[in-house]
């Protein structure tokens, strides 16, 4: 058995190797004094799920976010409460109307392939790639007439009308800047570079096996001089929750994103000596997990009967029992991440059984001879155990006020199927994020326009309410930060008092890496964000 | 040996209406299943649009009519053309070609595994039958073939990879390790001992207990008990004489159940992230990606009736009276 110990050594020897290629290398250039990082490692990240193309502009899925970010260049980077922070563009203004953005690009910008980044390539990416293709682009460039390209370097948006929220969608996450000469005039969607992707971003693509793993290295010609700091990165694939703990404890990767370790297991694993856990780098999700009723069926379309069970639902033991107390409890439709326009001023539910049983009885719903008021099924996001378990816990719940609940369960083709297509269901467990700007993530939960069946994650509840249409397209347009607060706390009240959905928990998803990595969550974005700060402390 | 030859050809024949129904059925199925695949990625994007949906839509052919969308796939297959993954972007046939070698080493390890090992243990247990060691190799080939797969495989992990660290945990190369030759060969060896193992067990189990039967039943009959009296050795006797008798019932099983075992790799490859058809396929059906799922399913109907013709085959290798049967027929 000491195969597997020549077959460490032997992984270690290599990795010594190529360490010191690259220390003799970089000897002809002296470090410069400020850089604090040390350069060198590899940074192996455990993840839950594959990507479905390396090719983020096209889709918003979490495999392909995670890799692509890493590859291209954006405009902006943002700071911890979203403000905009240079990166390919160095400067930029916008006009008192709100209706012109202009940014200055910097010149020394290239493609992994040596093209250089200009103008033409910003344009071409939002114009016929991000606008039409993407699942955000309508939320995030709705708002776009045309863009002007006045020399290579200047890129000027010219707005329909206002658009508020407008500032924040230039992160990499949201707006990677794509290569205008190896898309233009191509089936993009189907695009080879899509697999091989080619950007200007701090990792270069080198390999992606299928069902394996994915490959990034050092971009030596990064535009931001010394960095990054790490030499690889390897995405690998582990979709067992239990393989992926024990890979994470034996060191076999050292960053496990987005819960890969499950919240059964986060506080073992945290202990461990070598161990850290996070729950930052997920502000720009602003995750919110809840319960949404079908308004279509009696009894949910009644509003006492939807508040009864809110009553019924004590937030703080799913909190602390299910979700082992990683979170916070939801006190309003919006998160509390959003903090220039959230606020816990709205109506309540505190846990009261007797509450709920009397709103119960107002309803008409009345107890049978059995206790039994009415029978009635539940369905569940099909995303984890949690779920399952917080649906046992809430047939429980309502089976102490007289509501006998049958729960369904069904794969993701089939709830995605039951909920947004049949709209057979009375209520689901959920979680949808508000996004980097309330008026980016939720619009398409609530504005009646916006319920389109057969589109998951959008308004399943059939809610329809003018005054809320109003508010929301209010507050896209508003660019006074203090009367968009005020738009936006009316728009929580209005929806905590309708109930169309019942906020439980605000999602903290946690990220474990190695305790000698440092730099790991580098801003609202999280596993999102460039990762070119990201460097091994060195022992 | 031409009428070997004439025997198979008539075979694979019969074989190509027997396939032509797994792809109608197949596909039937598939279709019944809830959701679609358009609406699956547009759910995982997290936030779709329905435009966004219809042109995936369109896309997939899926806004062709049921009948239409069959018709296309058979004629796409008679080519040879198992369609394009709506997941994955790329070739179907493609697809498999490069997972299926992955699976058929895990298989092929884990199968010899089990036919060895069975073997040895069955015989080993039917001749020390009624001692402690032929107890004990009965009552571990009870537990070993009541464990659930993933189970047994989470518990190698713990002990071999978490406790005694001597095996990876996962995947099927030291990622980002670049070895070549002799050193890469050594590397996937050692990630291959783990999940080949869980895959095995339940047939090693099986083959155990079948093979102890049937030696007990053999050792009892007349022409073992006339070779023990010519004075042949024992081992001469057990090896030459008796297994190769028992081992028909053995090929029978075997040959069936290496098919099944595209099953059990389902579970494995996913606990041991092994980048196989099994996951593949496993994720299509979570997916609906209906192409990979069809191809993969077509892949493992083949694979069985190849598997059912050399189980044939092996026969008149094992019983010369097979043979002879053959061709008086």
């Amino acid at each position: 058995m000491t195969g597997n110990g020549r077959r460490t050594t032997w992984t270690r020897f290599t990795l010594a190797a190529v360490a010191g290629v690259i220390s003799a290398l970089s000897l002809a250039a002296p470090p410069s004094l400020e850089a604090q990082a040390q350069r060198g490692g590899v940074l192996r990240m455990g993840a839950t799920i594959e990507p479905t193309t390396l090719n983020h502009g096209l889709t918003s899925q979490l495999g392909a976010s995670m890799i692509g970010t890493k590859i291209f260049g954006s405009l902006l980077e943002y700071d911890w409460d979203f403000v905009p922070k240079p990166s390919v563009a160095e400067k930029w203004e916008v006009s008192p109307d709100g209706l012109r953005y202009t940014f200055h690009l910097r010149k020394d910008v290239t493609f992994h392939d040596g093209k250089p980044l200009t103008a033409s390539d910003v344009k071409f990416s939002v114009l016929n790639v991000l606008k039409p293709l993407h699942p955000r682009g309508p939320a995030n460039y709705g708002a776009v007439d045309d863009i002007d390209t006045p020399n290579p370097h200047t890129v000027v948006f010219k707005l329909k009308y206002p658009y508020a929220p407008f500032i924040r969608v230039f992160q990499v996450s949201e707006s990677p800047i794509l290569p205008r000469h190896i898309y233009e005039g191509s089936d993009i969607r189907n695009n080879p570079a899509n697999a091989k992707p080619v950007g200007s971003g701090p990792f270069v693509f080198k390999e992606w096996v299928k069902g394996s793993h994915v490959i990034l290295e050092r971009n030596p010609s990064y535009f931001k001089k010394g960095q990054p700091h790490l030499d690889r990165i390897v995405y690998q694939v582990i979709p067992d929750q239990a393989t992926r703990v024990a890979a994470f404890e034996t060191g076999q990767v050292d960053l496990v994103p987005y819960t890969g370790i499950p919240n059964l297991e986060a506080n073992r694993i945290k202990q461990l000596p070598n161990a850290t856990m996070t729950t930052r780098g997920y502000e720009s999700q602003a995750l919110i997990m809840w319960l949404e009723f079908n308004l279509r069926k009696s009894p949910l379309s009644d509003v006492r009967v939807r508040r009864a069970i809110a009553h019924a639902i004590d937030k703080n033991f799913v909190l602390l029992n299910i979700w082992f107390g990683i979170g916070k409890v939801a006190t309003g439709p919006m998160s509390s991440v959003h903090r220039a326009f959230y606020t816990p001023e709205v109506p309540q539910y505190p846990y009261s059984l007797d509450r709920a049983n009397q709103l119960l009885d107002e309803a008409g719903l009345k107890r049978g001879a059995d206790g039994v008021r009415v029978k009635i099924t539940q369905d569940f996001i099909p995303y984890g155990e949690e779920y399952v378990r917080l649906a046992e816990y809430i047939r429980e719940q309502l089976k102490k006020v007289g509501i006998d609940v049958t729960t369904r369960s069904s794969d993701t083709p089939g709830w995605f199927n039951r909920i947004w297509t049949q709209y057979d269901f009375n209520w689901t467990s959920n979680f949808v994020g508000n996004l980097t700007d309330p008026s980016i993530g939720m619009p398409r939960y609530y504005v009646s326009s916006l319920a389109k069946q057969g589109v998951p994650f959008t308004n399943s509840m059939d809610y329809k309410n003018p005054e809320i249409d109003k508010l929301f397209e209010q507050a896209a347009r508003e660019l006074n930060e203090g009367k968009r607060a005020a738009v936006f706390h009316q728009i929580q009240r209005i929806l905590a008092t309708d109930l169309p959905v019942l906020p439980i928990l605000e999602l903290q998803p946690t990220t474990f890496y190695r305790k000698d990595l440092e730099d790991v969550v580098a801003g609202p974005f999280g596993n999102y964000e460039s990762f070119d700060r990201m460097y091994w402390k060195k022992k | 040996m031409q009428s070997l030859g004439l025997y198979v050809s008539r075979r694979l024949l019969q074989a190509v209406p027997l396939l032509a129904g797994a792809i109608v059925l197949n596909f039937t199925l598939i279709h019944l299943a809830p959701g679609d695949p358009a609406r699956t990625l547009a759910g995982e994007a997290g936030s779709a649009t329905p435009e966004y949906v219809q042109q995936l839509r369109r896309d997939f052919g899926l806004d062709r009519s049921f009948g239409e969308q069959l018709a296309r796939y058979a004629s796409k297959v008679v080519r040879g053309d198992l369609g394009y993954s709506f997941r994955h972007r790329e070739g179907v046939v493609g697809l498999i070609a490069e997972r299926l070698p992955r699976t058929l080493l895990l298989m092929g390890v884990g199968f010899a595994w089990a036919v060895a090992g069975g073997v040895a243990l069955g015989v080993l247990a039917a001749r020390k039958r009624g001692t402690w060691a032929g107890a004990a190799i009965s009552v571990a080939s009870l537990l070993a073939y009541a464990t659930p797969v993933f189970w047994f495989g989470l518990m190698l992990v713990l002990l071999f990879s978490v406790k005694l660290q001597w095996l990876p945990t996962y995947g099927m190369t030291t990622i980002g390790g670049d070895a070549a030759g002799f050193g890469w060969a050594l590397d996937v060896a050692a990630h291959t001992v783990l999940p080949a193992a869980t895959l095995g067990l339940f047939y090693l189990a099986l083959y155990t207990r079948l093979t102890r039967a049937s030696m007990i039943e053999t050792i009892s009959q007349d022409y073992v008990v006339v070779a023990r009296a010519k004075g042949l050795s024992e081992r001469r006797v057990i090896l030459h004489h008796a297994l190769r008798n028992a081992l028909l019932g053995v090929v029978t099983m075997a040959g069936m159940q290496m098919a099944q075992m595209v099953g059990g790799s389902v579970l494995v490859e996913t606990v041991f992230a092994w980048p196989g058809m099994g996951r593949l396929l496993f994720e299509a059906v979570a997916q609906r990606d209906y192409p990979v799922l069809l191809g993969g399913l077509l892949v493992s109907s083949v694979a069985v009736v190849v598997m059912n013709l050399l189980t044939d085959v092996a026969y008149g290798f094992l019983d010369p009276r097979v043979r002879a049967g053959e061709r008086a027929a």
